[in-house]
C-alpha cells in the first residue's frame, strides 16, 4: 500500500475507489479510459485524473483537497505522460470554473459554456487546424457557406438527400465527416463513401471534421451514449461550432436531418436550434428522406448488415444507400466490417 | 522517443516553479524555433528565451524546435531541464 | 549533531520543493532520487539535484542526497551528481552490510579524488540490515550516522505498521545501541501517517526519549512538531546551564570533583548538559 504519492489506477480495487471518489463529486467514471492516475494520502485515494485517447477527463479531488493544487498536479502528470506517448495535442474536458487553473499550465481555451469547457495543449491547435481547413476549402471571399456535419456510418441516400437539399438553399456547402474513429466504419472509409456519394452535387465540398466537431473532446457523450450528459456535451460542441468554427470559416447556416430515433442526436439538434441562432448562425432541420419502409437511417443499414445473408438483400439496401456505398458493403472490406458489427452492440 | 521519423524529447513538469520543455527536430532540419509560454512572460520572457538559447549552444544543438511552458522556474531549473531534454533528444536521435 | 534533528525528505525532481529547502525550518534536507522519482525521470532528477545543490544551496541546512540502491543501475550516476553538487552526505538505501558502504565510498573517492569531505549515512530498512547493524555502525570511514526505515522493514517483517510503533521498538533499540556504541548519529524513521499530528507528536517524543539524534520527516508540516519534541524543556535548559557554569567555575578554580544540588558533576553529566544546550540553540 502506498502511504503517500502518485500511482496508476490499475486494479479493480483501485478502480472502485476512483469510482467512489468521482461519485462523491457527482461525476461518473469516464468511458474509454486508457490511463488513470491517482494521488494517495495515508493510503486513501484523494485525487484522480484519466486519459481517454488524447482527452484528459474525470479530474476530481476529494472535498478535503480542493485548494492545494492537487488537480493541477494530476493533470500536469497525465498530460506529460500523454505527450510522452506521442500525442502532439492533448485536450481537457472540464467544468468552466476549473478552466483558469489549467489555463495557467499552458492549456488554451477552445470554448466554454455554463456547464463545460474544452481546453487544448500542444499542436496542431485550433488555429493550425483552422488554417489548414481554410486552405483546403479555398472558397471565394464573401460566399455564404452552408455546413453539414455527418458521421455517415455508412453514407446513405438520407445523407445524400440532406446535402442536395442544403445545396438547393445555399449554393456552397461543406460536408464535414466526423473524424473520431469510434464507429463500425473506419473514418477513412466513411470519408471516401461521402466523397463518392456526393460527387456530382455541384457546390458540395467534403472535409474531415477534425477534433472540434463531434469529437471525443467536444462531445464525449456522443460516443458513450450517456443520455444524461448529452445536453451538456452537445452544448459545448454547439458552442465551439457557433462561436469559433462557423465565424472563422464564414459558415452562415448549418443543415441537419431531423432525428426520430437516437436520443443523443435529437438532444444535439435541440441544443443547436437554441445555440446557433444566438450567435447569428442559421439552423435548418430538414425531414429525413424516406426509402423502403419508413425513413432512411444508417442504423437501419447496420441492422441489415448484422444479418449474415445481407448479400442477398441488395434490393432492400438499394432503397437505403447509393450505389457507391452498396458496392463498398459488398466488397471484402465491407464484409469484414459487417462481420465485426455482428459482434458489436451499441449505437455505433 | 521518436514519433514517425522525427526525433523528439521532453523534460520537466507543469508543476509551479518548474518548466516543461519539448524538443523536436525542425521540419527542414535547420533553423529551428523557440516558443515560450510563461506566467511571467512580461517580466522574464526575454531572460527565459536567452537562457534556452545559451543552453542550446552549450549542448551543441541546432535545427530543433522548442516549446517551453514555464510556470515560474528559476534560472537554474531552466538550465537543468534544458540539460535533461537535450540529453534525451540526443539519445532519441541516435 | 543538531543537523540530524529534523531531516526532511523532498522529491529530487520537484524544483518548487528544492527551492524552498531553506525556508521549511528543517535542519537537513534529503534530496531524494530514489523512491520519490519514477525510473523514467531519474536522469532529469539527478541533473536538477546537481543544479539545486550548486546554485540554490540552502544556508545553514545540511544537504543529503538519497541515491538509488546498489541493486539498481542508477546509483553510480547518482553518486556522481551528489559529488558534483558537493552534497554534505550521501544516504544509501537498503544498506545491509559494511561492504555496501565501502562500495559507495570507493565510488565517491573515484569521483572526487578523495578530499571531498562528503560523509555517508546508511538507511537500514531490512531484517538483514538490522541483524548486521553493529557491523555497519562500526565500519568507520565516512559513516556519520544511520537512519531507520520502518516502512520497508515492517512490510518485510509482516508486521502491521501503527502510529504507536510497538512493532518497531526492537529495531529502534537495536539500531540506537549500535550507533551509540560507535559514536555516530542515530536518526529515527519518518512518521508515515501524514495527517495524524497527534500521533506524530507522540512518536517524535518517543524517539527523543529513546535518545535518537533526530528524526526523518516526509512532510514539511511535520518539521515543527518534531523540533518541539527534541527541544529540551525550560527546566532542563536551566539545569544544563547551571551544570556548565558549575563545571567551568570548578575548572577555573582548579577543583577536581564538584557537586550541584547534592549530585556529583562528572563527565557523563557534563556531556548530557552540553547536548541539551546544543539542542536548545
Amino acid at each position: 500500500m502506498l502511504a503517500q504519492g502518485y500511482n496508476h489506477i490499475v486494479t479493480p480495487r483501485e478502480r472502485a475507489a476512483a469510482a467512489e471518489l468521482l461519485r462523491e463529486a457527482g461525476l461518473d467514471m469516464p468511458e474509454g479510459i486508457d490511463t488513470g492516475l491517482g494521488f494517495y494520502e495515508d493510503g486513501r485515494l484523494v485525487g484522480v485524473a484519466f486519459l481517454a485517447g488524447n482527452v484528459i477527463c474525470g479530474v476530481c479531488t476529494s472535498s478535503t483537497h480542493q485548494e492545494q493544487g492537487l488537480a493541477s498536479s494530476l493533470v500536469g502528470r497525465i498530460l506529460t505522460e500523454a505527450l510522452g506517448k506521442g500525442f502532439g495535442r492533448v485536450c481537457i474536458f472540464t467544468k468552466p470554473e476549473e478552466a483558469p487553473k489549467f489555463a495557467v499550465m499552458g492549456f488554451h481555451l477552445v470554448a466554454a459554456t455554463e456547464a463545460a469547457a474544452l481546453l487544448e495543449f500542444g499542436s496542431p491547435d485550433y488555429a493550425a487546424w483552422m488554417r489548414q481547413t481554410r486552405a483546403e476549402l479555398a472558397q471565394g471571399e464573401n460566399v455564404p457557406l452552408g455546413a453539414v456535419v455527418m458521421n455517415a456510418n455508412p453514407f446513405t441516400l438520407g445523407h445524400r438527400g440532406l446535402v442536395e437539399e442544403a445545396v438547393r438553399r445555399c449554393p456552397q456547402v461543406v460536408v464535414f465527416v466526423v473524424e473520431e474513429d469510434a464507429s463500425a466504419f473506419p473514418f477513412a472509409d466513411r470519408l471516401a463513401l461521402v466523397r463518392h456519394g456526393v460527387s456530382g452535387i455541384a457546390g458540395a465540398a467534403v472535409l474531415p471534421a477534425g477534433p472540434y466537431m463531434v469529437s471525443r473532446g467536444s462531445f464525449p457523450a456522443y460516443f458513450s451514449g450517456k443520455a444524461a450528459h448529452a445536453a451538456v456535451h452537445a452544448g459545448l460542441d454547439a458552442e465551439i461550432f457557433a462561436a469559433k468554427v462557423a465565424p472563422d470559416l464564414g459558415i452562415a447556416i448549418r443543415f441537419v436531418g431531423d432525428e426520430p430515433y437516437c436520443p443523443a442526436t435529437a438532444t444535439y439538434n435541440a441544443v443547436m436550434r437554441r445555440v446557433l441562432p444566438a450567435h447569428g448562425i442559421g439552423f435548418c432541420e430538414m425531414p429525413r428522406r424516406c426509402g423502403g419502409e419508413g425513413i432512411i437511417s444508417a442504423s437501419k443499414v447496420r441492422e441489415i448488415l448484422r444479418d449474415e445473408r445481407y448479400g442477398q438483400r441488395t434490393e432492400e439496401l438499394r432503397q437505403l444507400v447509393p450505389e457507391t456505398t452498396l458496392e463498398f458493403l459488398l466488397s471484402d472490406k465491407g464484409r469484414g466490417i459487417a462481420e465485426a458489427l455482428r459482434g458489436r452492440s451499441g449505437r455505433h | 522517443m521518436t514519433v514517425g521519423q522525427i526525433a523528439s524529447a521532453q523534460a520537466g513538469t507543469l508543476e509551479s516553479n518548474d518548466i516543461f520543455i519539448r524538443m523536436t527536430a525542425a521540419p527542414d532540419g535547420k533553423g529551428g524555433s523557440i516558443a515560450v509560454e510563461s506566467i511571467v512572460m512580461q517580466q522574464f520572457g526575454d531572460d527565459i528565451l536567452q537562457t534556452i538559447k545559451d543552453c542550446l549552444a552549450a549542448a551543441g544543438l541546432d535545427g530543433v524546435d522548442i516549446h517551453a511552458n514555464d510556470r515560474g522556474a528559476l534560472k537554474c531549473t531552466i538550465v537543468a531541464r534544458m540539460e535533461a531534454v537535450a540529453a534525451r533528444y540526443k539519445e532519441a536521435r541516435r | 549533531m543538531k543537523a540530524f534533528r529534523t531531516m526532511l525528505f523532498m522529491p529530487g525532481n520537484n524544483p518548487g520543493m528544492l527551492a524552498s529547502a531553506d525556508s521549511l525550518g528543517a535542519d537537513s534536507v534529503i534530496l531524494d532520487i530514489e523512491d520519490a522519482v519514477a525510473k523514467s525521470e531519474k536522469d532529469a532528477a539527478r541533473i536538477l539535484v546537481r543544479h539545486s545543490l550548486t546554485d540554490l544551496r540552502p544556508q545553514g541546512v545540511m544537504c543529503v542526497v538519497r541515491i538509488n540502491g546498489l541493486e539498481t543501475p542508477f546509483w553510480r550516476d547518482d553518486v556522481a551528481a551528489a559529488v558534483a553538487g558537493r552534497a554534505d552526505v550521501v544516504l544509501l538505501p537498503k544498506c545491509e552490510r559494511p561492504d555496501d558502504l565501502r562500495e559507495i565510498s570507493a565510488c565517491i573517492d573515484a569521483a572526487s579524488g578523495g578530499g571531498d569531505g562528503i560523509r555517508l549515512m546508511a538507511l537500514v530498512e531490512s531484517s538483514r540490515g538490522i541483524e548486521n547493524v553493529s557491523a555497519i555502525a562500526a565500519s568507520g570511514g565516512r559513516l556519520a550516522g544511520m537512519l531507520l526505515g520502518a516502512e520497508d522493514l515492517t512490510a518485510e517483517m509482516g508486521a502491521r505498521r501503527t502510529p504507536e510503533g510497538a512493532e518497531i521498538a526492537y529495531a529502534r533499540g537495536r539500531m540506537l545501541m549500535a550507533c551509540k556504541a560507535c559514536g555516530i548519529a542515530a536518526v529515527d524513521t519518518p512518521f508515515p501517517f501524514v495527517t495524524d499530528m497527534e500521533g506524530l507528536a507522540k512518536d517524535a517524543a518517543c524517539a527523543a526519549q529513546f535518545g535518537f539524534s533526530g528524526k526523518a520527516l516526509i512532510s514539511p508540516h511535520h518539521v515543527h512538531a518534531v523540533k518541539e519534541a527534541f527541544m529540551p524543556t525550560e527546566a532542563q535548559i536551566a539545569w544544563a546551564a547551571r551544570v556548565m557554569d558549575t563545571a567551568k567555575a570548578a575548572e577555573r578554580d582548579g577543583k577536581g570533583a564538584v557537586s550541584l544540588d547534592g549530585m556529583m558533576i562528572d563527565l557523563p553529566i557534563i556531556k548530557r548538559a552540553e547536548r541539551i544546550l546544543q539542542m536548545a540553540e
